[in-house]
């Protein structure tokens, strides 16, 4: 008790005494500071300040913050080269990109094997080890496909998953090829791999029932043209493939062009004079590369007919295409220790190494700091090229430096110059038609939203001007679509018009497609 | 959910005593609490005592006259309390949590039929059997837990897989094995297999296949024996996207169908899709809308189901809530049959969205929704 209460005591006197010894110099402190304060302007003067400077640079101050508060600068390129010069070779040849696309088994990655094959872009030897192993698991036909089909599951299963993209050059063009799966299954794959094409290469099987089945109701050549259609591709080559299995038989070739165009230009309203037909057989090589003799037909081989095509697409293009704003959308994405590789096609202006770049919707800033090609000749190697200009149309890649959190980057994100930053919503307005549908698309109903090569969730929360709250098969409707799980960047439709376009799918079937008319 | 005491007069007024054991029971509970009931509860409540500098934390026990209810995980009752105790006057403000294991008993001036029988479905063992699920696709899988009234997201596995490369596919290949591992982790840690009636496993293409050849190999690597033993609870399906719609979408199968026969959550996807196939078609067969609904309900017999969200029986206001309630009496006297959805579901979302109400009818009446003026 005693020594309690003597405890107490003591401690008591020290807090006193405590008082008295530091005092003093928290009275210093307090006039140092005072002082110091008076030095700065004070806390009224900063906040007129503020507000005399305009109420915009504050808003686009306050989009640029981040977390670490670190500005971005904006870089200039690494190396002086001579721009207008590169420019003028990189125009100089023609370019085209092309999807692969069609029915399963109609022949799609075997056509791309066979391409590479007699381009000589795939040496002899690679097939020989290719045709043995098919032939150890009893799958000798499908040697050529395995070029392009390469994981276990494609293998083992006979089909194609996932898209796979190939850029070779000819004497005359540039190609990019992009082969894409043909199940019902891999349509998201088959849209992400569309999407980056110029061009839509159809493959039909002219085989015995296998058009009618694969062109029928519940074939996939309709649902896959017509997402093609709508995602804004409107030149079309249609290789009908297999043609030595109908003994290359003219009445079989006119029959299929008949009732193609027919649909094409029909329901799809394509242009007939954008549509072309070729007679081939993938397996054979025949009117491929090589040309097939045939009395009636002599409007040449597809080579030629995709040379052509780039020709023309080349003598459209405008000359000075890559002046706009610099955008590419992320199609893959590999992350080593400190850097990111980002590869994906450019879809409008033009970016040389050492330019700052910055990524919607993340909003992560970062230098690029190499950029390469991935182009193959006839014979050669492969190997990358580094590039120290790339523009609107080229499939590259990106070596990024400095980006704070890399493992943000996501497929489908668009990379912008770091001065401005792409725009990333939950919300957006679009105009869309409805396709023929099962059910009815409810408000609040969930789908998946393809843009581009993006594919998020999003549900149907208004419909303007309409009392009713579904929207059946067949109609047209301004709609207000909501995203579920997180933002992605949108560009309307009058900003990108390949950007600007959405297809909506639900439950496996796709169900609508249009334009974004205004992100809110 | 335990029942424990019931006594309820002739005039619908009375008490009922409960213990609430998990998730689901809260969400039953936010669904049978509305304002101006009593719930009489332990409840902890930091008391000050004269002279003493700190609060006291006490766990009392107070009888509160509800005035808001919210479910966020949690359930919190605000009120007021209406019972004198030691130390907590009478009308002072508090806000209580509903814990688990605790008895608490709720008081209603009428207990109507709709809120028996939630109590009564809550006690019911054999609805609380629960379904896990993982829908997935290449690079994105996501964990659920299915019961009676709540679609639970567990876990999300996330993670980026490079395209395969023509001639090298290798950093694919080990992308994706990865990418299956940690689904397996994420599965071993988040559901417990031993209490689930059945694991969905669903993708496009067959990324499921090869979860559950992953899933069946790391355990046998592990020896874990029980995950073993119940392997015949993985059942494989389709749908086309690795979201959480893809449920849906995989249930559309008649071979999970079957494995789903008795659970309310297949049944009532498969409600709303005869729904909306009848809305379809113009067939003049379903309706939607408060109106239209009672409109249909007035022609004796002509309801075959009525649909009808649980968000409407939460309406504050007494008057009408009694009135869907007698909605659903009269559908029932009438030989109808009565469905109502949970708004954590789906199914039940979509049905909050078109107005909460619907009607499926044993034939065709056309213009339940013609205002009478026009006709």
């Amino acid at each position: 008790m005693i020594n309690d209460n003597l405890g107490s005591k003591r401690r008591k006197l020290e807090e006193s005494s405590s008082i008295f010894n530091v005092f003093p110099e928290t009275n210093y402190e307090i006039a140092e500071k005072a002082k110091s304060n008076f030095s700065k302007p004070s806390p009224d003067d900063i906040v007129l300040k503020a507000q005399e400077t305009n109420s915009q640079e504050i808003a686009v101050g306050v989009k640029a913050l981040k977390l670490d508060s670190k500005k971005p600068a904006v870089t200039k390129p690494k190396k002086k080269i001579d721009v207008s010069k590169e420019l003028g070779v990189k125009l100089s040849k023609p370019s085209l990109s092309f999807g692969v696309i069609g029915h399963v088994d109609s022949g799609k990655s075997t056509l791309a094997g066979r391409l590479l094959y007699d381009l000589k872009i795939v040496d002899s030897k690679t097939l020989h080890k290719l045709t043995k192993e098919s032939e150890s698991i009893g799958k000798a036909s499908f040697a050529l496909a395995w070029i392009m089909d390469q994981t276990k599951d494609e293998r083992e299963r006979g089909v194609t998953v996932d898209i796979c993209q190939t850029q070779f050059k000819t004497e005359k063009s540039l190609f990019t090829m992009i082969d894409c799966p043909g199940h019902k299954s891999f349509i998201p794959q088959m849209i992400n791999g569309i999407s980056q094409a110029d061009l839509t290469l159809l493959i039909v099987d002219a085989g015995k029932n296998a058009f009618e089945s694969s062109f029928g109701l519940s074939g996939q050549t309709r649902e896959q043209i017509t997402i093609a259609r709508n995602l804004g591709l409107d030149r079309l080559v249609v290789a009908v493939n297999k043609m030595d299995t109908a003994d290359w038989q003219q009445d079989r070739f006119e029959q299929i062009v008949d009732e193609l165009t027919q649909f094409l230009v029909d329901d799809l309203a394509f242009a007939k004079e954008k549509i072309r037909f070729v007679p081939i057989s993938g397996l054979s090589g025949g009117n491929v590369v090589a040309k097939q003799k045939l009395s009636w037909y002599s409007k040449g081989t597809l080579m030629e007919v995709l040379e052509a095509e780039a020709e023309l697409k080349h003598s459209e293009d405008s000359a000075d295409r890559f002046n706009d704003e610099f955008i590419m959308s992320i199609n893959d994405i590999e992350t080593s220790s400190d850097d990111v590789l980002i590869s994906g096609r450019v879809n409008s202006g033009k970016i040389q190494p050492g330019e700052s770049i910055a990524v919607s919707p993340s909003g992560d800033v970062g230098v690029v700091d190499k950029i390469f090609a991935n182009i193959e000749s006839p014979g050669a190697p492969k190997a990358k090229q580094d590039r120290d200009l790339v523009i609107v149309g080229e499939f590259v890649t990106l070596k990024v430096k400095n980006l704070s959190l890399p493992d943000n980057v996501k497929v489908g994100d668009l990379v912008s110059r770091s001065n401005s930053p792409i725009q990333a919503s939950m919300k957006i307005k679009c105009k869309i038609t409805t396709f023929k549908m099962n059910l009815p698309l409810l408000l609040g109903s969930q789908f998946i939203l393809f843009r581009n090569n993006i594919s998020v969730p999003a549900t149907l929360s208004n419909i303007e001007g309409r009392k009713k709250k579904h929207l059946g098969s067949n109609q047209d409707a301004l709609v207000e679509i909501d995203l579920v799980e997180r933002p992605i960047p949108v560009l309307t439709y009058a900003q990108d018009s390949k950007l600007g376009r959405v297809v909506l799918r639900k439950n496996g079937e796709t169900i609508g497609a249009g334009t974004v008319e205004e992100v809110l | 959910m335990k029942l424990l005491k019931q006594d309820i007069k002739r005039d619908g007024s009375g008490q009922i005593t409960l213990v609430a054991q998990d998730r689901e029971d809260l969400w039953t509970l936010y669904n049978l609490l509305h304002q101006h009931d009593e719930i009489s509860l332990h409840t902890f409540r930091n008391i000050k005592r004269e002279g003493k500098a700190k609060n006291e934390r006490k766990n009392v026990i107070l009888t509160l006259d509800i005035e808001t209810v919210s479910y966020e995980d949690t359930l919190r009752i605000k009120g007021r309390t209406v019972v004198e105790n030691d130390d907590v006057p009478l009308g002072s403000y508090h806000t209580a949590e509903v814990l688990f294991n605790s008895k608490f008993t709720i008081l209603k001036q009428e207990w109507d039929q709709v809120s028996l029988d939630q109590i009564d479905k809550a006690c019911s063992i054999d609805a609380k059997a629960e379904i896990g699920a993982v829908v997935l696709e290449e690079g994105v899988a996501h964990l659920c837990l299915i019961t009676e009234n709540i679609t639970f997201l567990k876990s999300k596995v996330e993670k980026s897989i490079p395209k395969k490369k023509r001639g090298d596919s290798a950093a694919h290949d080990k992308a994706y094995a990865r990418f299956l591992d940690l689904c397996y982790d994420s599965i071993i840690r988040n559901f417990n297999i031993d209490a689930l009636k059945v694991v969905l496993v669903i993708s496009p293409g067959f990324t499921a296949q090869n979860l559950v050849q992953t899933i069946l190999r790391r355990a046998t690597q592990d020896s874990n024996k029980q995950l073993l033993l119940s392997r015949s609870k993985f059942v494989v399906g389709q749908s086309s996207t690795g979201y959480l719609q893809g449920i849906e979408e995989a249930l559309e199968s008649p071979d999970l169908r079957k494995r789903l026969e008795d659970t309310k959550f297949a049944q009532q996807i498969r409600m709303i899709e005869l729904l909306l196939q009848n809305l379809n078609e113009d067939n003049d067969k379903s309706w939607y809308g408060l109106k239209e609904c009672e409109r249909a309900i007035e022609l004796v017999g002509s309801v075959k189901t009525l649909l009808i969200s649980d968000s409407l029986f939460r309406n504050d206001d007494p008057k009408i809530r009694r009135h869907y309630v007698q909605m659903v009496e009269s559908v029932q006297n009438q030989g109808g049959s009565v469905e109502i959805f949970s708004s954590l579901h789906d199914s039940g979302k979509q049905l909050d969205q078109l107005s909460g109400v619907a009607v499926i009818l044993n034939y065709p009446v056309p213009d339940l929704d013609e205002d009478e003026e026009e006709s």
